[in-house]
């Protein structure tokens, strides 16, 4: 048994209650929470205490579209459908197994390093990147790029072959998904191959849908459908599916959505870099529909860091309805916590006793958090959503176990992982122009 | 002198030169040379070197509208005028030298952490202000929050008077501008005064224009004309005015800041975050305005770092005109460097002989500037403006002082600053209470 405190700190449990703890403690237990409150708690011999006094406690953060990307900053300037040919498909069309690993690594580095305990990982070569999960720690949810074969990305047989081969590893916190790379990739019979394959394996559903007009023109073409709808008649949609974009929803999608209780990654730097638009979710939330927040891939956000994706979140819609009021720092802490963790069905994104124990520290002793008045919950809401970037995460604990810890990676080494990630893309660039 | 060898040097020159591996050396507060290679020129005993490998070097940013600030993340969800009148005006009637001190330090050498080696400073107290500025080292232009005389704030008698006192000071590096609150507080003879003052002391204008639909309204109805109009027939417009904001121009108004020459703030944080709008940033730039980057003010983009500005200047184009081409990298980039340097009338900006050394070290070894190709000029502009945030900062020199190493301040201890701050809250909290 062993027994980690940490005590000092102000701790945002972003439970029901939005209880905040000005000076308290989180104390875990192997890879559990058994005790959250204010001062200090009862400590045995042997417990390993942690002084977290001018820190923030609080969950870690859920990236709920994930993408391991290996091309950062190859293609910055092309709408969606185009960026994907000419920049996408080519890259992971030419991965092997070492890129495909080190560029997993490098990814979840990043997103480790801005208090992401879990991702929601769409790729390919899941058992390399399930490996790279389990070595590095975080919590992974993978799931194939599943397309019609004529793309030559995955297929269903991959993906279920994935999900023997890497679901439950790591004590669990590798799963797999059934991913659908997007309707205009796949027809009816596809997804709803994809929806009985989720069924027999008793697994969830990762799809892209409604990201571009482009798309929503597509589907009506092919399908004299909105893709939400195509979707939901071919039984994609449901309380263990969570849909990425959904930019472009008409209330009748939206009321699909809820009806069906869909989770939706709202992934606004993304939509925003790409030029797909603006999603709605203002009403997605009025609807009653659980909406999370994802980065989507360093291709088309370029930076993994939830902070800033918390604070483009509430602001895209501010400037874009000239309305101050829209998407205030609680919710949005609550949509990169809480929200994304209950879409993967986890038992994270609180602190609570029972709780998995994914737990971040962030210092508050820059600029990014100054001023500050102690204890407050909501300025320490606004300079997490507003002020902060992932830089101020000290530490990231992620069942229990140190994955960082003041600021260094605990089971790989940092600068290896940026170096062979450096490799593989020069690998993987090179076939890609060779074979033009 | 100063070498600075073996970086990556991104000189935002007019040729857009990048010298991979190369150098930059400071004599005093200028650049005397930028090139390829290491530096082969003599240098004197006593130079300096900076061992730039695995670093970017490139010219310091320019925040091209800002306020010192004191009350971050205390009114975050409601609109300007409301924001205006229960929080700006209350706390900056009620500074004093002390406070106005203290939250000038802290918000200036945030900056300098963040590579930002300049900034256009609209604000009170303005001498405190520029003690501020040159304990620092930062290079600041200041300006007065000039109203009529019923809102109790500044007065054109301040801002001669600020003048007298501080322009020029700290080696020159502290300048002062005449400025405009904003049109609601005032009236066209003042803008006209205002106008004639600057010309008189042969200095520059910093005024808030079109930053909200309120605005826009209030000055139509007072003036019966929209608010670029109405600072044009003012004679306020011109090549050393920078107008902040500028959100809900219409055509004819752009075309008055194109044939004045007027410069630019675009700030799509703060006009994000209080409501106000998306400015129409890629109309401007076509009709060849000079348009720079600021943060505004901490209680209104909560934020100093200007790598997270350049990013959401881009994306918000994109996103609202559903543009993946707007505002690319390189375009961004320019407008938090040289741009800004421009429209405040500076030779800095740019590396390049002669310029002004305010120079800034980025780190890349990191995630954030990964992967990397070697070589790779557009990949370097992709990572700095939409990768990376002001945490790659390691080395900040403004006029040839080091003043921030390994990523701290070299003068200050940041931990006291920090105490000061929250202090200086404090006590201002209670004062307008």
């Amino acid at each position: 048994m062993s027994r980690l405190a940490l005590v000092g700190g102000t701790v945002l449990t972003m439970d029901d209650d939005g209880t905040v703890y000005p000076d308290g403690y989180v104390l875990m237990e192997n890879d559990a929470i058994v005790q959250v409150g204010e001062g200090t708690p009862v400590l045995h011999p042997g417990d390993e205490v942690v002084d977290t006094r001018d820190q923030v406690v609080m969950p870690g953060l859920v990236d709920l579209h994930f993408h391991t990307a290996i091309g950062k900053g190859y293609s910055d300037h092309l709408p969606l459908w185009e960026y994907l040919d000419t920049c996408w498909y080519p890259l992971i069309r030419n991965l092997d197994a070492d890129a495909a690993y080190w560029a997993a690594a490098a990814s979840y580095l990043e997103s480790i390093q801005c208090g992401v305990t879990t991702v929601n990982d769409m790729y390919r070569r899941l058992p390399d990147l399930g490996r790279a999960a389990r070595d590095i720690g975080i919590r992974a949810v993978l799931s194939n790029d599943v397309a019609l074969d004529e793309h030559n990305i995955d297929t269903l047989h991959d993906n279920r072959a994935a999900h023997q081969e890497v679901h439950g590893l790591a004590d669990g916190r590798v799963e797999v998904y059934v991913g659908i790379e997007w309707l205009p990739l796949a027809d009816p019979g596809l997804l709803q191959d994809a929806r009985a394959l989720a069924n027999e394996l008793g697994t969830g559903i990762h799809i892209h849908l409604n990201e571009s007009l482009t798309e929503v023109e597509d589907s009506m073409k092919r399908f004299g459908k909105r893709p939400t709808e195509v979707a939901y008649e071919a039984g994609i949609l449901g309380s263990d599916c969570i849909a990425a974009h959904c930019v472009w929803l008409s209330d009748r999608e939206i009321a699909l959505m809820r009806e069906t209780g869909t989770h939706i990654s709202h992934n606004p730097s993304s939509n925003a870099k790409l030029g797909n638009g603006i999603a709605r979710v203002p009403e997605m939330l009025a609807a009653g529909i659980n909406v999370g927040l994802g980065h989507d891939a360093a291709e088309c956000n370029n930076s993994r860091d939830l902070f800033e994706v918390m604070k483009f979140a509430s602001l895209m819609h501010r400037a874009n309805r000239v309305d101050a009021s829209l998407m205030q720092a609680p919710d949005v802490v609550r949509m990169a916590t809480r929200n994304g963790s209950k879409a993967l069905g986890h038992n994270t994104g609180e602190l609570v006793a029972g709780r998995k124990a994914d737990v971040i520290v962030l210092d508050t002793r820059n600029p990014m958090f100054t001023p500050l008045i102690h204890g407050d919950a909501n300025h320490i809401y606004s300079h997490i959503v507003y002020s902060a970037n992932g830089s101020c995460v000290n530490s990231t604990i992620i069942d229990g176990q140190f994955v960082m810890r003041d600021r260094t990676l605990s089971m790989m080494d940092e600068g290896e992982i940026l170096a062979k990630a450096n490799e593989g893309f020069r690998r993987v660039l090179q076939k890609v122009e060779g074979n033009r | 002198m100063l070498v600075i060898d073996n970086g990556t040097v991104l000189t935002v020159n007019d040729a857009d030169d990048v010298y991979f591996g190369g150098h930059v050396v400071v004599d005093g507060n200028r650049i005397v040379a930028v090139g390829e290679g290491p530096y082969r020129g003599s240098v004197p005993p006593g130079t300096e070197r900076l061992d730039a490998a695995g670093m970017v070097v490139m010219p310091g940013m320019v925040d091209l509208h800002y306020h010192t600030a004191v009350g971050k993340g205390l009114h975050d969800h409601v609109a300007l005028l409301e924001s205006l009148e229960n929080f700006w005006y209350p706390s900056i009637r009620a500074l004093d030298a002390k406070l106005a001190f203290d939250f000038a330090i802290h918000g200036y050498a945030e900056s300098l952490l963040c590579g930002v080696t300049t900034v256009n400073d609209m604000y009170r107290r303005l001498p405190d202000l520029a003690r501020a500025a040159a304990a620092v080292g930062i290079r600041v232009v200041l300006s007065n929050d000039i109203a009529l005389p019923e809102h109790r704030l500044d007065s054109l008698a301040d801002a001669q008077q600020a003048y007298r006192s501080c322009h020029g000071s700290a080696n020159g590096r502290v300048e002062v501008f005449v400025g405009i609150e904003w049109l609601p507080l005032t009236s066209p003879e003042l803008l006209r005064d205002a106008a004639q003052l600057a010309q008189n002391l042969d200095t520059g204008v910093h005024v808030h224009l079109n930053e909200s639909l309120d605005e826009v309204e209030t000055v139509r109805r007072r003036f019966g004309m929209r608010p670029t109009e109405l600072a044009h027939e003012s004679g306020l417009l011109g090549r050393r005015t920078v107008a902040a904001h500028c959100v809900w121009l219409t055509d004819h108004e752009i075309d008055l800041m194109r044939s004045t020459g007027t410069n630019i703030s675009y700030n799509p944080v703060s006009n994000a975050k209080l409501g106000n709008g998306i400015a129409r940033a890629p109309a401007m730039l076509a009709a060849g305005v000079n348009v720079g980057l600021g943060h505004d003010a901490a209680e209104s983009s909560n934020t100093h770092d200007l790598f997270e500005i350049m990013k959401f200047a881009s994306l918000v184009q994109r996103a609202s005109n559903q543009d993946s081409g707007a505002l690319p990298a390189e375009q961004v980039v320019r407008m938090a460097t040289r741009n800004g340097s421009d429209a405040l009338g500076h030779d800095a900006g740019r590396l390049s002989q002669g310029q002004r050394a305010d120079v800034i070290l980025l780190r890349t070894n990191r995630a954030m500037f990964t992967p990397l190709l070697d070589g790779d000029k557009r990949h370097l502009y992709s990572h700095l403006a939409f990768a990376a945030n002001a945490s790659v900062v390691d080395t900040t020199i403004v006029d040839g002082q080091i003043l921030v190493r390994n990523g701290e301040l070299v003068h200050f201890d940041y931990a006291e600053l920090r105490r000061r701050a929250n202090d200086a809250l404090t006590t201002l909290l209670k004062r307008i209470a």
